[in-house]
C-alpha cells in the first residue's frame, strides 16, 4: 500500500475549468502584442473561437457579438418534437464567456461589416473595430426557392431548423394532430445544416405516433435520392416502424417546388400531396450578414482557406460554421465547434506572427431512431496538398449494420452525453 | 502487489514523429466535443480523460486503433491518427486536471459497492478507486452511467475487451445489481 504515498490523492474542490487550470493547453509561445478579435454569431462556430481563442492567448481581446440572449441547441431539439425533452435543457446563456473567459459579449444583431475599415456595426449603432474577425453566422433559407414558401407560410407549415419557438410550435402541431393523420416532411438539397437531421427527426416524430396516433403515416418528400446513414435509418424504421415511414426520393418525383400553406397542401411535378402538418425544411444558403458583406460567392456559401479559415474573398475575415466551405466536413455543431479551434489557434498564430499549425479536424453526428436507438458516423480530417480538408481514409464510417440492441442503446446513451459535452465545450 | 498488471507493458511509445506535424493540442482539441474541454467530461456516460496516466491512453488509443479493444465508436476515430500523434495527445491529456464527477447517487448503493470493492478490487484500485498510474487509470470520481456501461461490456464475452486476467475473473462472479453498485460506490470518490 505504501504505492499510494507516491503520488498524492488530487482532491478537486472545484468542478470548473478555470483558463488557469489548463495546463500545457497551447504550446505556441505567445507573444505579448494584444490584438482585437470580434466574432460575430455566437453559435457552435463562433462561441467555440472566442472560447478558445481566450484559452490559447489571454493578451488577446475578444468580443463576442449575438443578436440573441441564449442559445438554442438544434442537436437533441427533434427530441423536444418528439415529445421527450423539455426545450429548456437546450437552453444555454452567454454569461460563463464572459465570466470566466473574459470574452466581451454584446448582445445585438451586426447589420454592417466594413472589411476595409475594419469595423462592425450593430443595429444599436456600436461600432466595434478589429485587427482580424470571426463570422459564424449560420445558416439562412432561400426564400424564393419554394413557391408560396414565405415567412407568413412558417407559422402553418413550421421549418422547425432553427430551435426555439418552431421548435414547440411543430411539436403542439403534431399534439393537435389526429390519430390516422399524415405528416409531410420536405426534405432540402444539399448542402444543408445538419445531413441526417430530417431523418432522424422523421424517427421520432414515428416514436411519438407510435405510442399515441399509430394509425398516423409520415411521408418524406425529398429533394435527393440518397441521405445520410440511409441504410442504418431504413434498417431502424423497419425494425421500431414498420409501414409508417415513406421516404420518396427526388428522383421518384419527391422533389417539392410549391406549397399552398391555407390548403395545407404541397406539390412536385406531377403530385399534389395533403398533410395534417406539414414540415419544410427549406433548401438554405449561408447566413445573411455573411452574404450582404460579400463573403459569399455564387454558390451562396463562403469560400476560405480551409487551413485558418481567412475567406478568400476578404483579407482579415474568418468565416467558419455551416455559412463556410469547408471541405469534405458537413454542416454540423461538431463541425463547427472543431473548425473553430482550429481558426483559433490560426487567429493567434497570425496576430502574434507566428507559423499557422498544420489542422486538424474532427466530425461526429449522432442520430436518434428511438431515445434508446442510436446511430452515428464519425469522421477525422486532415488538409491534403491541395488545401482541401479531407477525410483520413483508416478512419471514419458509420455504425454497423450488423449491431446488437445494446450496441444501439450504447451509442444513445452516448449520443445524449455528446449533447452535454458540446455544449459545456462551446459555452461553459 | 501493484506489480502484478504492471507486467503487462506494451511498447507503446512510439518515438518517431509524423510528417504532418500537428501539434499535442491541436489534435486534443477536437477531441472535446466528446470528452469536454481538456479531457473534462461533463456527459455522465463518456469518460473523464484528464489526468490519466500517459501510458494508458496510449495503450487503449492503440488498442481502439488495431482493432484490439472493443468500442462504439473510438476504433473509427483512433485510426485517424498515428501512433506518434496518439502519443501525443496521452501526454496532453495526462497533464490536465482531473475534475470528478458530480451526479446524484444512491447511499444504499454506494455502501453495497463499497463491499464488494473491498472484497475484489481493492488490491488494484487503490485509494478507492483515485489512485492512477502507468496502466492503471482513476475510476474513483469517474462519471458513473461510463463506469456501469464498461463493467457491463467487461461481462459480455461478444465483445474484446483485454483487462488484466484477475479484473475479469473478479467482475465475472458478479450481477448487474452489484455492478451498478461498484459504479456508484467509484463515482461517489469524488
Ligand atoms: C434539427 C437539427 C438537429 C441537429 N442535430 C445536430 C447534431 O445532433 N449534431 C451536430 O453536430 N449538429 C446538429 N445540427 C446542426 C447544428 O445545429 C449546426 O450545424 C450548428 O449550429 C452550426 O453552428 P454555426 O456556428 O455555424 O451556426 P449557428 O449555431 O446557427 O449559430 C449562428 C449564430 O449567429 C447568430 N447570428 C446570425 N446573424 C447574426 C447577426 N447579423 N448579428 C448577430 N448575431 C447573428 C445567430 O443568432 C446564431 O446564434 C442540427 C441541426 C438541426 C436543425
Ligand atoms: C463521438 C464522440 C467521441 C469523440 C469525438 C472522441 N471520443 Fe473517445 N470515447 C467516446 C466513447 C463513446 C468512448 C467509449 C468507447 C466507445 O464505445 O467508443 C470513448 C472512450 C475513450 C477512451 C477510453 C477511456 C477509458 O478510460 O477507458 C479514450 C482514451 C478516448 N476515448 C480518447 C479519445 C481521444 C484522444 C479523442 C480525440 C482524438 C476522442 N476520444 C474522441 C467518444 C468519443
Ligand atoms: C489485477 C488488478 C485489478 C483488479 C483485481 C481489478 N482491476 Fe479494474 N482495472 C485494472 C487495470 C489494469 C485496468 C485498466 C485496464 C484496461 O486497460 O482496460 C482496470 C480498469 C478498470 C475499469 C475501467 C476504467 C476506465 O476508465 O475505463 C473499471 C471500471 C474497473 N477497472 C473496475 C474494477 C472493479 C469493479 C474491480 C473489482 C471487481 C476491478 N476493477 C478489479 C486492474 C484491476
Amino acid at each position: 500500500m505504501s504505492n499510494i504515498t507516491r503520488r498524492n490523492f488530487i482532491k478537486v474542490i472545484s468542478s470548473s475549468v478555470a483558463v488557469a487550470g489548463l495546463a500545457g493547453f497551447h504550446e505556441i509561445g505567445l507573444g505579448s502584442s494584444s490584438g482585437r478579435v470580434v466574432v460575430v454569431g455566437g453559435g457552435y462556430g463562433g462561441a467555440t473561437a472566442a472560447k478558445y481563442l481566450r484559452l490559447i492567448d489571454p493578451n488577446i481581446h475578444v468580443t463576442l457579438i449575438e443578436k440573441n440572449a441564449q442559445y438554442v441547441s438544434c442537436p437533441m431539439s427533434n427530441e423536444v418534437i418528439s415529445g421527450v425533452r423539455d426545450i429548456n435543457s437546450l437552453k444555454v446563456s452567454y454569461s460563463t464567456l464572459g465570466t470566466r473567459y473574459g470574452i466581451n459579449v454584446v448582445q445585438a444583431q451586426v447589420t454592417e461589416i466594413d472589411p476595409v475599415k475594419k469595423n462592425v456595426r450593430t443595429a444599436n449603432g456600436q461600432d466595434f473595430q478589429y485587427d482580424r474577425l470571426i463570422v459564424s453566422p449560420g445558416i439562412d433559407f432561400r426564400w424564393n426557392a419554394i413557391d408560396g414558401y414565405d415567412r407568413n407560410a412558417v407559422e402553418i407549415m413550421p421549418h422547425a431548423w432553427r430551435a426555439g419557438p418552431q421548435t414547440l410550435l411543430l411539436r403542439h402541431q403534431l399534439e393537435a394532430m389526429k390519430d390516422g393523420g399524415v405528416v409531410i416532411i420536405v426534405a432540402p438539397p444539399g448542402p444543408f445544416k445538419c445531413p441526417p437531421g430530417p431523418y432522424e427527426r422523421a424517427s421520432l416524430i414515428a416514436y411519438y405516433l407510435k405510442q399515441h396516433k399509430p394509425r398516423s403515416k409520415i411521408l418524406i418528400l425529398d429533394y435527393k435520392d440518397k441521405f445520410s446513414k440511409q441504410a442504418l435509418f431504413e434498417q431502424g424504421w423497419a425494425q421500431h416502424y414498420p409501414g409508417m415511414i415513406t421516404w420518396i426520393a427526388g428522383s421518384m418525383d419527391g422533389h417539392v417546388n410549391r406549397v399552398a400553406p391555407y390548403n395545407m397542401k404541397v406539390f412536385t411535378d406531377f403530385e399534389e400531396y395533403k398533410g395534417d402538418v406539414i414540415n419544410v425544411i427549406p433548401p438554405q444558403q449561408a447566413g445573411e450578414i455573411a452574404r450582404r458583406t460579400g463573403l459569399a460567392d455564387k454558390s451562396g456559401w463562403c469560400p476560405v482557406n480551409q487551413k485558418t479559415f481567412e475567406s478568400k474573398l476578404y483579407k482579415e475575415v474568418h468565416v467558419i460554421g455551416d455559412a463556410s466551405i469547408a471541405g469534405k466536413m458537413p454542416k454540423s455543431a461538431y463541425a463547427a465547434n472543431s473548425q473553430g479551434k482550429v481558426c483559433a489557434a490560426a487567429v493567434a498564430a497570425l496576430i502574434n506572427g507566428k507559423v499557422v499549425e498544420e489542422p486538424s479536424y474532427i466530425n461526429t453526428c449522432y442520430s436518434l431512431v428511438t431515445p434508446k436507438h442510436g446511430i452515428s458516423v464519425a469522421a477525422v480530417y486532415e488538409l491534403n496538398d491541395k488545401g482541401r480538408i479531407v477525410e483520413i481514409e483508416e478512419a471514419g464510417d458509420p455504425s454497423p449494420i450488423e449491431a446488437s440492441p445494446w450496441q444501439r442503446e450504447m451509442e444513445a446513451r452516448y449520443a445524449h452525453s455528446f449533447l452535454i459535452n458540446i455544449m459545456s465545450d462551446t459555452f461553459g | 502487489m501493484m506489480r502484478t498488471f504492471m507486467f503487462v507493458v506494451v511498447a507503446i511509445l512510439a518515438g518517431a514523429a509524423s510528417a504532418a506535424e500537428r501539434s499535442a493540442s491541436m489534435l486534443s482539441y477536437a477531441c472535446a466535443g466528446c470528452h469536454g474541454t481538456a479531457g473534462a467530461s461533463a456527459g455522465d456516460s463518456l469518460p473523464i480523460l484528464a489526468g490519466l496516466p500517459r501510458e494508458y491512453l496510449s495503450n487503449i488509443m492503440l488498442q481502439y486503433k488495431n482493432g484490439e479493444r472493443y468500442s462504439t465508436i473510438m476504433g473509427r476515430i483512433a485510426r485517424g491518427y498515428s501512433d506518434a500523434e496518439i502519443d501525443a495527445m496521452a501526454i496532453f491529456f495526462e497533464k490536465q486536471k482531473w475534475v470528478s464527477a458530480v451526479s446524484q447517487l444512491d447511499p444504499k448503493m454506494i455502501a453495497r459497492g463499497k463491499e464488494l470493492h473491498e472484497q475484489k478490487c481493492v488490491r488494484c484500485h487503490l485509494g478507492n478507486g483515485q489512485y492512477t498510474e502507468y496502466l492503471l487509470p482513476r475510476i474513483g470520481g469517474q462519471w458513473s452511467d461510463y463506469l456501469t456501461i464498461y463493467l457491463k461490456n467487461v461481462n459480455t464475452s461478444e465483445f474484446k475487451q483485454p483487462q488484466p486476467q484477475l479484473m475479469k475473473e473478479s467482475l465475472s462472479l458478479l450481477t448487474d445489481e452489484e455492478l451498478a453498485a461498484l459504479a456508484q460506490f467509484y463515482a461517489a470518490q469524488q
